[in-house]
């Protein structure tokens, strides 16, 4: 695994876990791969999703120093896109921290 | 508990950091009002019965859409009093829905921290918005104080605590979240505070170690004048205001005690004699200085001094000993202790267990009950029969009825005692003031006193009557004057009051808790005939009298 993949991976895994402290523990959700983030199978509803996302933004400009363009990324939210699983979010993530500005 | 949260902007996050793991309880459901619908929820609350059910409401709003005056003053500025005006009328509605609902709670107005407004003008009256949103809070302040069940929060910690991420701009763009997830987090622990206070859950005990917790040191090994307390030392200055916040806790009727291994005489010397001790003996309820076993001097100083341990918190720098008396008696709080006492005061204050929603004359004065409670213990082990010691006492009860002089003690007595409860129920101010409102019910309230001191309001009996039969409501003693004589002493009013409104019998029913045993036994010796079948419903025929004990004087 690359230093981004694995950067990815634990940004989005803390922030799963920041965004579960927020719901009653029934309705946290897991963080692994196939976990689904948006759409109706997800367990996270709109406010949720936009706390993960900036939670996400936020903490790779904070440890890794790089700014990247997740919240105006118009296609973040459509079905089928980089929120479908936890997996697929993490793939996003890791070409953002590659082609990002430092 | 149903907690209803009211706000303009999103605020969904606190409903799940308020159920936390699920082993919380805290708080056993919250609803959010819809976005934004500020006024017409507060409306509802006045006059429907939509949320009748709710116990408490979060009312946090934004200054500038609480208040349009506000808003438009970042633009140009408003007069003082028009913003009053404003304030007044916001302060109306949340003091008309304060009439329904058992509590409100309402965070005070704050700007984004990253907000200069005018720079060095932020905080000139007339033109800084800084200064109106301050005059903001202290009218909203003065115009609410008027509610009992209405407490302002101090939002502007929130976010102090919280730092530069208070706000952050991308949240509230995308999803109109006026605070990050950490403001409401804190926010969160100081609203279950409230609640913890509510219900009578707060802490009433703070049991500390002496050497490295109170002073720097083992006073056995280095002596007195060896100690690290006070002086040109910043450990040392750590300890004293780790002691003045203890004081401070004493100050709001938490009761303090020691729980010390140590020669008690050279313990005792170092808190008599030390020059830069702010703690003196008699600021202790009680005190356990000896080489036994931590665990069971903490249960033997709650026993001593009438409380449970669920009552207690157990402060220890040495983490063996805080694993002993936290395995040992789980219910007592053991905090995780720093090993650096700069860090004892935040400690201590993070704790957030011993809010309080009203201070009365018995909260302020409790240390010095148990110091008359202590002269009393002396007597008795004096004089040895319990007969033979009641007998000096010269106990006096004063009854009164219920009235708004006495609703907020009697509120608060109601709500907090646990063992000494026939049935254990829990009425806000208003309510109970309802209730004893309605014809056929009455409720009388009971202040002891003897010749050791006050002992205040501390007994409650409530009846409503149904034909010619009377049913106890509520039968209520605190802890700190049972079993001297005063529940009979009651039975024996409550009896004779009965009898002359005509009543034919007088019945009490026990409603069984984890904490109220105590009640269920005394009933069992009171002479109060029992039924076989359930053995909680008990009964006197009120063509007989009941003896009042000979050592008490009863006057009304």
């Amino acid at each position: 695994m690359s230093d981004a993949a694995a950067s990815a991976r634990n940004i989005v895994y803390a922030a799963i876990a920041a965004v579960n402290e927020e719901l009653p523990w029934r309705n946290q959700i897991k963080a692994e791969y196939l976990t689904p983030l948006a759409g109706s199978d997800s367990g996270l509803d709109s406010l949720r999703l936009i706390n993960l996302v900036v939670y996400v933004e936020d903490e790779i400009e904070r440890t890794l120093s790089v700014q990247v363009s997740l919240t105006d990324s118009p296609n973040l939210f459509d079905d089928g896109g980089p929120l479908t699983t936890v997996g697929k979010f993490i793939d996003h993530v890791v070409i953002l921290i590659n082609n990002g500005t430092t | 508990m149903r907690l209803l949260l009211v706000s303009d902007f999103t605020i969904d996050s606190i409903a799940g950091l308020m159920q936390g793991d699920g082993r919380d309880t805290t708080t056993t459901m919250v609803e959010v009002a819809p976005l934004g619908h500020v006024l017409p929820s507060l409306l509802t609350l006045a006059q429907g019965p939509k949320y009748e059910h709710t116990d408490a409401v979060l009312i946090w709003t934004r200054p500038e859409t609480a208040i349009p005056g506000f808003a438009r003053f970042l633009d140009a500025p408003v007069t003082l009093n028009d913003l009053s005006a404003e304030v007044d009328a916001f302060a109306k509605h949340v003091l008309a829905a304060a009439e329904k609902v058992d509590l409100i709670l309402v965070p005070t107005w704050t700007i984004a921290p990253f907000t200069r407004g005018l720079g060095p003008l932020h905080m000139r009256p007339g033109i800084g918005a800084g200064h109106a949103l301050t005059s903001m809070n202290l009218r909203l302040m003065d115009r609410l104080a008027v509610a009992g069940n209405i407490h302002v929060l101090d939002a502007q910690r929130w976010l102090a605590m919280t730092g530069a991420t208070a706000v952050n701009p991308k949240q509230w763009y995308m999803a109109k979240a006026a605070f990050s997830n950490d403001v409401f987090k804190e926010a969160v622990l100081d609203i279950k505070a409230v609640l913890m206070a509510v219900r009578g859950a707060a802490r009433k005990l703070v049991i500390v170690d002496l050497d490295d917790t109170l002073w720097g040191g083992v006073v056995g090994e280095v002596g007195v004048d060896g100690i690290t307390l006070g002086g040109h030392d910043a450990v040392g200055e750590a300890f004293v205001d780790f002691q003045r916040a203890l004081k401070m806790l004493r100050r709001r009727g938490v009761l303090l005690g020691i729980v010390s291994k140590n020669d008690e005489q050279t313990a005792l010397k170092a808190i008599g004699d030390h020059p830069e001790m702010v703690l003196a003996l008699d600021d202790f309820a009680g005190y356990c200085i000896n080489w036994e076993d931590k665990a069971y001097n903490v249960a033997q100083l709650a026993q001593e001094l009438n409380l449970g341990l669920q009552s207690v918190v157990f402060i220890d720098d040495n983490a063996f000993m805080r694993g002993r008396v936290a395995e040992t008696l789980p219910e007592v709080l053991v905090p995780q202790w720093p090993s650096n006492p700069m860090q004892f005061v935040r400690t201590l204050e993070d704790l957030r267990c011993f809010d309080s929603v009203a201070l009365t004359g018995e909260d302020l004065s409790r240390q010095d009950m148990l110091l008359d409670e202590r002269a009393r213990s002396s007597l008795r082990k004096k004089i040895g029969s319990i007969e033979d010691w009641l007998n000096t006492l010269d106990l006096t009860i004063n009854v009164e009825k219920l009235t708004t002089n006495n609703l907020k003690r009697a509120a608060q007595l109601l709500n907090k005692t646990n063992q000494m409860n026939l049935h254990t129920r829990r009425l806000a101010e208003t309510e109970l003031e309802d209730w004893a409102g309605v014809a056929d019910h009455w409720m009388w309230t009971f202040r002891v006193s003897d010749r050791f001191g006050d002992s205040g309001l501390t007994a409650l009996l409530g009846i409503e009557r149904s034909g010619d039969s009377a049913e106890m409501t509520d039968f209520v003693v605190s802890c700190r004057v049972f079993q001297r004589g005063v529940e009979e002493a009651i039975l024996a009013h409550v009896v004779a009051l009965c009898c002359k409104m005509g009543m034919k019998r007088l019945t009490a029913i026990y409603h069984p808790t984890d904490k109220n045993k105590p009640c269920l036994e005394f009933w069992r010796r009171s002479g109060f005939s029992v039924n076989s079948n359930d053995g909680y419903t008990f009964m006197w025929d009120l063509s007989n009298t009941y003896d009042p004990p000979a050592h008490i004087k009863i006057e009304d």
